[in-house]
């Protein structure tokens, strides 16, 4: 093979994908950064896209009309007294409309670090596919081919968008024509509020705990089912937590030898206390401290970085 | 000390984080140093916090809002660098020429027009070998119109030639823009360039009829300035877009994707010389081409355009050999 560097650049999100799984119900598009540490984003579909689309577009129509209004106020003013001036202000406006038409989107989400008005409305964010910002070239590349997705036309004016959509619903990660070529994606880049740990006031709680067998060891789903159900019991009713734990806490009841008619749901709420809040870890963890000088920390300062 | 508590020890350094990306997005590229630095402590002691939370099977929630958190303050961190006058420079000037010289999509899009046009140009010049098909391209009442136009060659007000400068540049720049965005589906892409090598043929063809007299030679006094540059940005247009085209139906060694994204590397900076060709083009017919010959007389117009047409062969041959061979990858260098 003739240029190792690009083989490597674009088989690396293949990889990384079967390292992280591919997330292709979540809509999840997994990155690694320098900072060696792999996260997820998540991947924005069509109709976000198309939404964000519609904002641009309605607000290059407003420019455009303002742009107009204030062509015909002076061309009829300025114009009035000196004719050519009106036709030199219609020559200009004519530059102007084909340069902001052609290449609002490139030079906002040049500048704006992948985002133009619809998609920072939205959150929407342009990345290339490894989770990199855009360049100028990129950008002007999916901007220019939008052309080609919103084809075919019917009745040579009104775009069908087959073709991107077509292209769209054949990967992963929603990338449009222009996406594939300019090697970029659409994420959300959505800010999340984080809850603390429940806590619980039941006494019963902490004490069911002491009783569940130490070497039992809570595998990762059972932690994701554990945290989404004590999250959540509070909105439900007494029977229904009941019926709901049920089928976890059956099978886990038989499991720890404890009596059958005790509770399903304080049984739940007991293994989410062991494995979160009890106090029993031995290992020490070790932190990064954010505090020290950031010289020493600069380890990364490659191209793209922010200066 | 069991993960969770660590990680609530954590949480006023995540607000800071918080606080800091949003900060750091709007105060734009004068950033303060000091900001900066702290805020990549934090962002990296954020990935840290990630890596345990995910290692220690923290509740997911608590993983998904650090995942977040991270993405957030990355996007944060790796911007993009803007337009650099320089890069543009060596793209511009030593990278397209080499790619443009090398192209065989360039040469084929050339053929095409050259072979359509001529084809065109004799049909309707000669109107005994297709009877009527100058009226068929361009329509009578075109015909009339251009013939009308050419024979009185009115000068236009110096107003007026800044309108048509702008008109030029939305509608020709962006014909070839079609060309190229339309090229990737071939089809529409090549209908474009067809019907507009065709058109052009056709009225060359017909204005130079002998019995069209003085405005076939006021056409050509008009044409000759802006010629060049429009017609070789039409050409290189197509080019580009027929590249994106033709990679994702033969692809050598590569998958069919990596072989549009090398495609793309080097179609667009062919496309997007061409959009400063057009433009060039369009100030030529603006500002130049309007004016007869008695106020600029033929041979500055036609020294114009041996200029302009050795200006080009310069670009393409001089600046261009030896090219750059198509399995070649470039490094745009532009960030």
């Amino acid at each position: 093979m003739s240029n190792k560097k690009t083989h490597r650049v674009f088989h690396s999100t293949a990889s990384l994908e079967r390292l992280l799984g591919t997330d292709t119900l979540d809509n999840k598009a997994p990155v690694a950064t320098p900072e060696n540490i792999a996260f997820r984003y998540d991947v924005a579909g069509p109709f976000t896209r198309f939404l964000a689309w519609m904002i641009d577009m309605l607000l290059m129509g407003l420019v455009i009309l303002l742009a107009s209004i204030l062509l015909i106020m002076v061309s009829s003013t300025i114009g009035a007294f000196v004719g050519d001036l009106g036709m030199v202000a219609v020559g200009l406006f004519l530059a102007f409309l084909f340069f902001f038409w052609w290449f609002y989107g490139t030079v906002l989400e040049t500048w704006w670090n992948g985002r133009t008005l619809g998609k920072w409305i939205l959150g929407l964010r342009v990345l290339t596919v490894d989770g990199r910002p855009i360049n100028v070239v990129q950008a002007a590349t999916r901007n220019l081919l939008r052309l080609a997705d919103l084809f075919p036309y019917f009745l040579t004016i009104v775009p069908t968008m087959a073709v991107g959509l077509v292209v769209m619903s054949s990967n992963r990660r929603f990338r449009r024509l222009g996406d594939m070529v300019a090697g970029t994606m659409v994420i959300i880049e959505r800010r999340k509020y984080h809850r603390s740990i429940e806590q619980f006031q039941d006494p019963r709680v902490a004490q069911l705990a002491e009783y569940l067998p130490p070497s039992f060891i809570v595998s990762n789903e059972l932690v994701g089912a554990l945290s989404m159900y004590v999250q959540r019991r509070e909105d439900f009713s007494v029977e229904r937590r009941r019926e709901i734990a049920a089928s976890l806490a059956v099978p886990l009841l038989e499991k720890f030898g404890l009596p059958s008619d005790t509770s399903y749901d304080l049984l739940l709420c007991a293994l989410y206390y062991r494995t979160f809040l009890l106090n029993e870890q031995k290992k020490e963890i070790q932190w990064v401290v954010p505090n020290q000088p950031a010289e020493n920390m600069a380890f990364y300062s490659g191209a793209g970085v922010l200066r | 000390m069991k993960p969770v508590k660590l990680l609530q020890n954590r949480e006023a350094n995540w607000a800071e984080l918080e606080s800091l990306c949003a900060r750091l997005r709007i105060s734009g590229r004068n950033r303060n140093p000091a900001l900066v630095s702290r805020f990549s402590s934090l962002y990296r002691a954020a990935c840290a916090d990630l890596a345990l939370a995910e290692a220690y099977q923290l509740p997911p929630e608590k993983i998904e809002y650090l995942q977040s958190l991270v993405a957030r303050a990355h996007n944060t961190l790796y911007q993009n660098q803007g337009f650099q006058i320089a890069r543009w420079f060596h793209l511009i000037f030593y990278v397209t020429p080499k790619l443009i010289f090398s192209d065989r999509c360039v040469h084929l899009a050339l053929f095409v027009w050259l072979f359509l046009s001529t084809i065109a140009a004799v049909l309707a010049y000669d109107d005994r070998l297709w009877p009527g098909f100058a009226e068929q391209v361009l329509g009578t009442s075109t015909m009339l119109q251009m013939e009308n136009d050419f024979r009185a060659y009115v000068t236009r007000s110096w107003g007026q030639n800044f309108l048509m400068a702008g008109f030029y540049i939305w509608n020709n720049a962006g014909i070839g823009l079609r060309c190229f965005a339309t090229g990737i589906l071939i089809v529409p892409g090549f209908f474009l360039f067809a019907v507009n090598a065709v058109q052009i043929g056709a009225s060359f063809g017909y204005m130079f009829r002998p019995e069209l007299g003085i405005a076939g030679a006021n056409f050509k006094d008009f044409v000759t300035v802006h010629g060049p540059f429009e017609i070789t940005a039409i050409i290189l247009s197509f080019g580009a877009g027929l590249r994106l085209g033709v990679s994702w139906l033969t692809t050598r060694e590569w998958s069919r994707m990596s072989a549009l994204i090398l495609a793309g590397r080097r179609a667009l900076p062919i496309a997007f010389v061409a959009v400063l060709l057009f433009v060039l083009a369009a100030m030529l017919e603006g500002f130049v081409s309007p004016f007869s010959r008695n106020t600029i007389p033929w041979f500055v117009k036609g020294s114009i355009s041996v200029i302009c047409s050795g200006l080009l062969m310069f670009y393409f041959i001089v600046l261009g050999y030896p090219g750059i061979e198509d399995d070649q990858d470039i490094d745009l260098e532009i960030d």
